[in-house]
């Protein structure tokens, strides 16, 4: 995976920068990693053409192509909503023109990394709520387990069709300065923003039609053909070939409501909400014009606490009375499975390393970031000393809420963070600052270095299928390591190239 | 102790109601020291019932009734034969701190959560029992079951199904669920492991408070002895009259009836327990049994259109009383 340096000929040199000032003209690498440079005149070998490509555009050119995306956006609803803001929930995703281009062998290694991974989370899901073999054999300790927030004690030994619990799951991919990609986080309850990858590919091949064509991009279109597989695969046996699908949303307000309703769009299946369904005889129905429907397979995007008021939050009005009982007898199955929550865990991410050791007797092909983990007193005592050098993440969160980095953050930020640590260690993890590796993104009429992740989705029917490419999350502040949606981030399309 | 046991609860609404999906802990548990020879499950309006163990091993029958009704009954009837024996705690070779790891089968156990919350007077609570490094922990569980019955006095109407032990603490007072949360509060603080209980009691003398009710206590763990059980209720230790329905972390485990519908009514509970010694087991018992209770639905509930009656999800739980 280390970048092969490749020196420009003197002709080209002269062709592209020389000839006219480009947008790249004040572009600095400031000593990271950069995706596309490997140093100040040196191009990145796969990314030669895009380079020459970005250099041809003058600002005006590339403006009007951004008004051209950004209308297709709007057009599109293409929206989030970011909670506690009071300017209005939903906001246009922004949207970063220049592609993340990622070579068919680096991507090789993530596919395998990714695909070991699920592998390993779904059979710890089982493991955890049968037989916990990794408990009595003291790799975990089971006060990890039961002391998550997200372990969800109704779910012991109930069996799920064919055992898999992640259809699923959104890992978060970071690089260091080494250029190495490290896995940040798994998201293994409903992650979203595929459908942000979806229609970004769709307009990125309308507004840099050129471009597009001198790379052999691997197809992300697919997806939701594949998703439904997916959700097929685990249908009921006497659903029998052609079984009833429906996404389960929480409903208009959701931050992620449009992408609900895309993928019910594209795969052709029906979105429901919670108050659709009911639940007679321990069988799943919606209720249609026509009647009462069967539901074979639920894809729910509602969250465990709200699934069904009957077993978890009893105010809720999200979910389905009774849904547990239909899925404990097997007549609905759900993707993902209740539970999942326990491996978005922060804590529990520190051990997929030796769980992947554990279960498939193999090295992990992807790296975790170093984590420190305040339930271990050695762990809380270091990093209660290196406050200002870690970033500190509250364990069952996400989108970027409950962050400290100890690195930018003022020393009362430090000691109330401390505090907080202090009376509650099972809630927090520690990991050194990763320098995020940087990608040129359009600020104003040139280009400037902003950190990205990278969010590959990986569906886990009959086998781990990743899919091609993924949510290259942009940080768009100067400077800023966070790049959640929810936190001001942007996107860019991501190319992974054949071989 | 041979026992009959039936326990009807009856559950009105003020109006239509649709979509009731109900779950019962009913069926009494089987135990080394307590043997369910017969249980059956009489429900009207006639629906189809499925039953399950939950994570705690307990019975968990699941029902739904979707057309309109105003009424639900269930009676649960079961024969049981305990063999608990009469024991000496205080006499149990068992030292006060013992080593109880977190593990995964402990970790609930000893944990705070739910109604059972940390607090001063509780801390203040557990002072005054004197525990002792070395002393007896049967001696040590002894003094909680004593120490509620001087302190705390039995009066229904103070708490509710849903009220921490804060409550008992300060109103001095409260019914049998909250004097077992309190138990299990004082001995989780000590670090003794404890679980709550809800079951029978059959009134095989005048003292036992809950015979008209479900009931509810706690045991705790001894190394040298296993789960025992306490009733602070009562201040006596679990004897063969005592049926074990279902355990749990809390009552929030447990509940014998719960349930959520459709509509706009009020709910009204109505639960009887009948119990009864038999001196030879009765011939012809059905190991398990379902029936249909002639219980009215919409049809002729009134003569009202169900369709005027369309609201949210409401919730029933009952408290331990």
């Amino acid at each position: 995976m280390t970048p092969v340096p490749y020196n420009r000929s003197l002709a080209e040199e002269e062709s592209s920068i020389a000839a006219q000032k480009t947008m790249f003209e004040a572009y600095q690498i400031d000593g990271l990693f950069d995706e596309m440079f490997a140093s100040a005149n040196v191009t990145r070998p796969h990314y030669e053409s895009a380079f020459r490509g970005l250099c041809e555009f003058q600002p005006t050119d590339f403006d009007r192509r951004r008004r051209m995306a950004d209308v297709a956006f709007r057009n599109q609803g293409i929206t989030f909503t970011v909670y506690g803001d009071k300017r209005g929930v939903e906001k246009i995703f922004p949207f970063d023109l220049v592609p993340r281009i990622i070579p068919a062998h680096e991507w090789d290694v993530i596919e395998a990394g990714l695909s070991q991974r699920i592998t390993a989370l779904n059979l710890f899901c089982k493991d955890i709520y049968h037989d916990q073999r990794i408990l009595s054999e003291n790799i975990i300790p089971p006060e990890m387990i039961y002391g998550a927030k997200f372990f969800r004690r109704e779910m012991m030994h109930v069996h799920v069709p064919r055992d898999i619990y992640i259809h699923i799951c959104g890992t978060d991919l970071v690089r260091g300065k080494d250029g190495a990609y490290y896995v940040l986080e798994d998201n293994a309850r409903t992650p979203s923003g595929v459908s942000y990858v979806l229609e970004s590919r769709a307009v990125m091949k309308r507004v840099f039609p050129t471009l597009f064509a001198e790379y052999r991009v691997r197809s992300v279109e697919d997806y939701p053909h594949n998703l439904l597989n997916t959700l097929k695969h685990v249908a009921p046996p006497h659903a029998g070939s052609d079984p009833v699908v429906a996404i389960l949303t929480p409903g208009v307000f959701n931050s992620a409501f449009f992408e609900h309703s895309f993928l019910a769009r594209q795969m052709g299946v029906d979105l429901v909400e919670g108050q659709d369904l009911v639940v007679e005889n321990n069988f799943v129905y919606m209720r249609t014009i026509a009647g009462l429907r069967r539901v074979d397979v639920l894809y729910r995007r509602v969250d465990d606490d709200f699934i069904d008021p009957l077993t978890f939050h009893p105010e809720s009005m999200l979910g389905v009375a009774g849904l547990m009982n239909a899925f404990r007898c097997g007549n609905v199955a759900m993707a993902n499975a209740v539970g999942t929550g326990i491996c978005d865990d922060k804590a529990i991410y520190a051990y997929v390393p030796e769980m992947i050791r554990f279960y498939l007797k193999q090295e992990p092909i992807l790296p975790n970031v170093p984590t420190h983990i305040c339930a271990r007193p050695d762990d809380c005592r270091y990093t209660l000393e290196n406050l200002d050098k870690l970033v500190v993440k509250a364990t069952n969160e996400s989108g970027g809420y409950g962050m400290l980095m100890g690195h930018q953050a003022t020393r009362e930020q430090r000691e109330a963070f401390a505090e907080q640590i202090r009376k509650d260690p099972r809630n927090f993890i520690a990991q050194p600052v990763v320098e995020l590796s940087q990608h040129p993104s359009l600020v104003g009429d040139h280009f400037e270095g902003r950190r990205v992740d990278l969010r590959p989705y990986i569906l886990y029917g009959d086998k781990p299928l990743v899919m091609p490419g993924g949510l290259t999350r942009v940080a768009l502040t100067k400077g800023s390591l966070v790049v959640n949606s929810s936190q001001g981030g942007g996107s860019k399309d991501t190319w992974v190239l054949e071989e | 102790m041979l026992l009959q046991l039936t326990h009807t609860t009856e559950l009105t609404y003020t109006d239509l109601i649709s979509e009731s999906v109900v779950e019962l802990r009913m069926a009494p548990r089987q135990e080394s020291d307590q043997h369910r020879l017969s249980f059956s499950l009489a429900i009207g309006p006639a629906t189809a019932v499925n039953s399950y163990f939950d994570w705690l091993g307990n019975t968990v029958h699941a029902l739904s009734i979707s057309a309109f009704h105003k009424q639900i009954r269930i009676v649960a009837s079961s024969v049981v034969e305990t063999d608990r024996l009469k024991v000496e705690v205080e006499r149990f070779k068992d030292q006060w701190p013992g080593n109880f790891v977190a593990n995964q089968q402990l970790y609930d156990f000893l944990q705070f959560a739910g109604p059972i919350v940390k607090s001063q007077a509780l801390t203040d609570v557990v002072k005054e029992l004197g525990a002792e490094p070395g002393m007896s922990q049967g001696e040590l569980a002894l003094r909680m079951l004593h120490s509620i019955a001087e302190k705390f006095a039995y009066v229904k109407g103070v708490t509710t199904s849903a009220s921490s032990i804060n409550e008992i603490l300060r109103h001095g007072s409260g019914v049998c669920q909250d004097f077992a949360h309190l138990m299990i509060g004082m001995a989780r603080s000590v670090g003794i492991p404890a679980r709550y209980v809800s079951g029978l009691v059959h009134p095989d003398a005048d003292r036992f408070r809950g015979y008209t009710q479900t009931h509810a206590w706690v045991e705790l763990l001894f190394p040298s002895a296993g789960w025992v059980g306490f009733d602070p209720t009562n201040n006596c230790i679990v004897g063969p009259n005592f049926v074990k329905v279902a355990i749990g972390r809390d009552y929030r485990d447990v509940p014998p009836n719960k349930g959520v519908y459709r509509g706009n009514a009020q709910e009204d509970i109505d639960v009887k327990v009948l119990s009864k010694e038999l001196k030879q087991m009765p011939g012809g018992l059905a190991g398990e049994r379902y029936q249909t209770l002639s219980v009215a639905t919409f049809s002729d509930a009134g003569g009202r259109t169900p369709w005027d009656s369309d609201g949210g999800l409401q919730q029933q739980q009952q408290q331990q009383q």
